[in-house]
């Protein structure tokens, strides 16, 4: 269906390509002069790159190269992490990238070094520092200065999109779901301030990364002349589809789809472009004042975590990020392909659907939190106060306070200091009562937290204020005392 | 909370009537602490009767006499169509059976009991002035489908004779934004965990005991669920002492704002009744945007399209295990039959469709009496 005399639908395919070094189920504890990463992670990981490389990217590679010459266009987000991997892994793939990365038809994105969600950060100076890691990166192996900010998972809290322009960008992509009001028309440019907003179009996204794989769907199997005409039937200024790379290695089929596509562009009059296209295709002064957009996700990124596990363990991390004098480690426990794993489903659009059971969602959990937790035992001897430290630390799952009644499990557990205070606000009044009783907090206090004087005084409490002021203070106090000197400016950078 | 479908349905039903500048006249039994014999509220004129019995098949016939001598003194101009809502007040149809009458089913005493038949006398008692209203009435009326077929195989009302008028909702009633975070912390239940909410008498026909039954299974695949079975009834305390140890709270009898929070923010609603000629309590989730799990049967089984705008399965544990299993680690789906299942409330349970059913029969009913008296 060739549309004449009509403005012309544009597409918009952005890949993301990251990979996040695994975690190990526990962490090492030896006295080494090894490198640190290798303490928490399995850094060890060359079969499984190449895999990735052999499986996923360079056939992917490889066909969207083709359809460059046959007028495609797309955009890459890619992770440093990955590109750290490759370098050392899979050299090859790496210099196949980066031959489609320097195609004039291709657009290099911007997006955090680690992969980190900008809601998990603890201010916006790390946020700026790991743009310009990531920026420093992109120039090296790709020999382009990115323009356009993808954030992992299309999320973007407030802050950060108050801070993007420090970054040197001047747009940004992400989803109607964080935006005000909430039932934007994705196929509209908006605006943010001084940015530039473009959103992912969920249900076209979805047809591509979940979907178009299942059977059960009316519509499988999905031609690429079928979904050509769905985007030229989509009214609007531009179709925004944003996948994982990752999906091209769930067998050929993907790959045979991306072959056909901008044949099927052509004919249906869809015309492929990337972002930075989309915005020189409306003047700079477009779109006008009532095109502005405001956000939804609060600082603390709740609206993306869905699990309790995935809440704890981001706080836990946000704690952490506060005070740790050096954050490497930190970063790359920032990496989103963590807290997915905390799910038992990805709820994210443009990813591939992965079911796994309870108790995976349980493991993933246990390794982050044990790696947060001896991270944050290492990192004690460097501040002021160790004691302190160690009982402000996050704990693993298994030194958690569980909370209980008649000895079943409440559905809840505290992982630190700071998250019992948090869930004694709406712990029920039966199951306070009952630790009270037995005594339990001041115990977990002394023998796991290490903290006498706080058991002494933990003790003495009747009720869940009484107990949530203690805490409070005791935690004051031993922030106070665990504030090292050298910590007083920006933290240390590796 | 308001308990059971008769009610609030009649009393909404008649409201339409009245916006629509019919006039209203509504018998009904007097609640405790209301004074006087009549009121205008929304537009509906109310007769009260203050029946006594010492069971509850006296107490009807007493309130049926008195509802006649109310309905007598109220006659004038007299009324152009009776309209009998379930067994109670048969005995007055009895005695109004001259006039253009209708009859409503909102359910049947075998439904009630679970979907048996009972040898005790009561149900014997019931059962018969629910046969009898469906012989003398002009015509009837059923919620759903499903009771249309139950009554005509239990008491052999003719099917012309039968039609069916769903319960209406008013969808705005129930929805109400909260933080769900806020009012799971209420019930000590953490912000994050996924909760699942029954609302109900706690009686046989209504199933609690299924659900509690299921809630090993759920917790077996995912262990962070909680349950909040909502209402009171006679299987409270046998419930109770079922669900120790199982993260199940019994709030007991919950105020409508209360009622509201919960239901908004519920991740699953479940209704695992054993019998369900309607099910109030589905358009009442669906108007709020729950996901909503329910046994296959009666008006559950007719109104929800599986897995489109809710999850249907057998009247079993395992089963109900199994669709909450289905769901619960799945935050989109929820959403996305949540959200189905409010825009067919919008389509098919507006009470102005309703009304419009209703005054339909009304109509026949007219015709059909003015042909006969010819």
């Amino acid at each position: 269906m060739r549309t004449v005399g009509v403005q012309k639908t544009q597409a918009c395919f952005v890949f993301d390509l990251h990979r996040g070094l695994p975690l190990r189920p526990a962490p090492l504890r030896v006295r080494s002069r090894r490198d640190p990463l290798d303490l928490y992670f399995e850094t060890e990981i060359g079969g499984e790159v190449r895999d990735l490389a052999d499986r996923a990217l360079l056939p992917a590679v490889e066909t969207l190269a083709n359809g460059l010459d046959q007028g495609f266009a797309c955009a890459l987000a890619v992770s440093g992490t990955l590109v750290d991997l490759l370098d050392r892994h899979a050299p090859d793939a790496l210099a196949a990238l980066a031959r489609l990365a320097r195609h004039p038809r291709v657009e290099v994105l911007a997006t955090p070094y680690h992969h980190g969600l900008s809601a998990l950060l603890p201010d916006t100076e790390e946020f700026l520092l790991d743009m310009e890691r990531h920026r420093a990166r992109m120039e090296a192996v790709f020999g382009v200065v990115p323009a356009v900010f993808a954030p992992p998972e299309l999320c973007v809290t407030r802050a950060i999109a108050e801070a993007l322009p420090r970054t040197g960008c001047t747009a940004l992509l992400t989803e109607p779901r964080w935006c005000l009001p909430r039932d934007l028309d994705p196929t509209l440019v908006y605006r943010f301030g001084p940015s530039r907003v473009l959103l992912r179009h969920c249900r076209l996204s979805d047809d591509l990364a979940q979907r178009f794989f299942s059977p059960e769907w009316d519509r499988y199997p999905l031609s690429a002349g079928t979904y050509a005409d769905w985007l030229a039937r989509t009214p609007g200024e531009c179709v925004l589809i944003g996948l994982d790379l990752d999906l091209f290695g769930d067998g050929g089929a993907l790959l045979a789809f991306f072959d056909a596509l901008p044949g099927a562009l052509d004919d249906a009059g869809v015309v492929a472009t990337t972002p930075s296209g989309v915005l020189a295709a409306h003047p700079a002064e477009w779109p006008g004042p009532d095109r502005e957009v405001g956000w939804t996700v609060p600082d603390e990124g709740e609206s993306w975590f869905e699990t309790i596990l995935q809440h704890s363990a981001a706080s836990a991390l946000q704690r952490a990020g506060a005070w740790l004098p050096d954050r490497e480690v930190w970063r790359h426990l920032s990496s989103t392909d963590h807290f997915r794993a905390m799910a038992m489903r990805t709820g994210g659009c443009g990813q591939r659907q992965s079911m796994v059971g309870h108790q995976a969602t349980v493991e993933a959990f246990g390794r982050f939190m044990r790696a947060l937790s001896a991270l944050e035992e290492r990192m004690a001897s460097r501040v002021r106060s160790r004691k302190a430290a160690v009982t402000l630390r996050t704990l693993p799952p298994e030194l958690a306070f569980v909370f209980s009644r008649d000895g079943h499990p409440a559905g809840y557990a505290a992982h630190s200091l700071a998250e019992c205070i948090e869930q004694l606000t709406f712990a029920a009044d039966d199951v306070v009562a009952g630790h009270i009783d037995r005594q339990d907090f001041s115990r977990w206090c002394r023998d796991v937290l290490m903290d006498g004087v706080l058991a002494e005084r933990v003790i003495q409490c009747r009720n869940r204020n009484e107990l949530q002021e203690t805490m409070q203070e005791r935690i004051e106090e031993l922030e106070r005392r665990r504030r090292s000197p050298s910590s007083a400016g920006s933290p240390s950078t590796p | 909370m308001r308990v059971g479908g008769l009610a609030p349905a009649a009393t909404e039903l008649a409201e339409c009537l009245a916006q629509r500048g019919h006039e209203v006249h509504y018998f009904t039994r007097a609640a405790p602490g209301t004074e006087g014999d009549t009121a205008l509220i929304e537009g509906v004129r109310y007769h009260f009767c203050r029946p006594e019995g010492t069971n509850i098949v006296d107490f009807c016939r007493s309130m049926s006499e008195q509802m006649v001598g109310a309905f007598r003194a109220a006659d004038d101009p007299p009324f152009d169509v009776l309209h009998f809502h379930d067994w109670h007040a048969v005995e007055a149809l009895h005695q109004l059976q001259d006039r253009v009458t209708v009859f409503s089913y909102h359910s049947t005493e075998y439904g009630r009991n679970g979907g048996n038949f009972g040898d005790w006398w009561e149900f014997r008692e019931i059962s018969g002035k629910e046969w009898y209203g469906g012989y003398i009435s002009t015509l009837v009326m059923t919620v759903s489908h499903h009771t249309r077929t139950e009554v005509m195989w239990l008491y052999n009302v003719p099917e012309w004779k039968v039609t069916v008028v769903p319960n209406g909702v008013r969808p705005e009633r129930f929805r109400k934004v909260v933080d769900p975070g806020a009012v799971k912390r209420r019930y000590g239940i953490h912000p994050l965990a996924p909760l699942v909410l029954f609302v109900g008498r706690l009686t046989y026909q209504k199933g609690p005991d299924l659900l509690i039954e299921a809630i090993p299974l759920v917790l077996k695949k995912r262990w962070d669920v909680q349950f909040i079975m909502a209402g009171t009834g006679q299987m409270e305390a046998e419930l109770r002492e079922k669900a120790r140890g199982l993260p199940v709270q019994f709030p007991g009898y919950i105020s409508n704002d209360a009622h509201l929070d919960l239901l908004n923010a519920a991740d699953i609603v479940v209704i695992p009744s054993r019998n369900e000629p309607f099910g109030l309590v589905l358009t009442e989730a669906w108007s709020a945007g729950r996901c909503v799990v329910a046994t296959d049967v009666g008006g559950l089984s007719e109104n929800i399209d599986p897995f489109v705008d809710g999850i249907r399965v057998p009247v079993q544990p395992e089963s109900i295990a199994w669709g909450i299993n289905y769901v619960i680690d799945d935050p989109k789906t929820i959403r996305e039959l949540g959200r189905a299942g409010q825009r067919k409330v919008y389509a098919r349970f507006d009470w102005d469709l309703v009304t419009d059913a209703a005054l339909d029969v009304y109509r026949r009913a007219r015709a059909l009496k003015a042909r006969q008296g010819t």
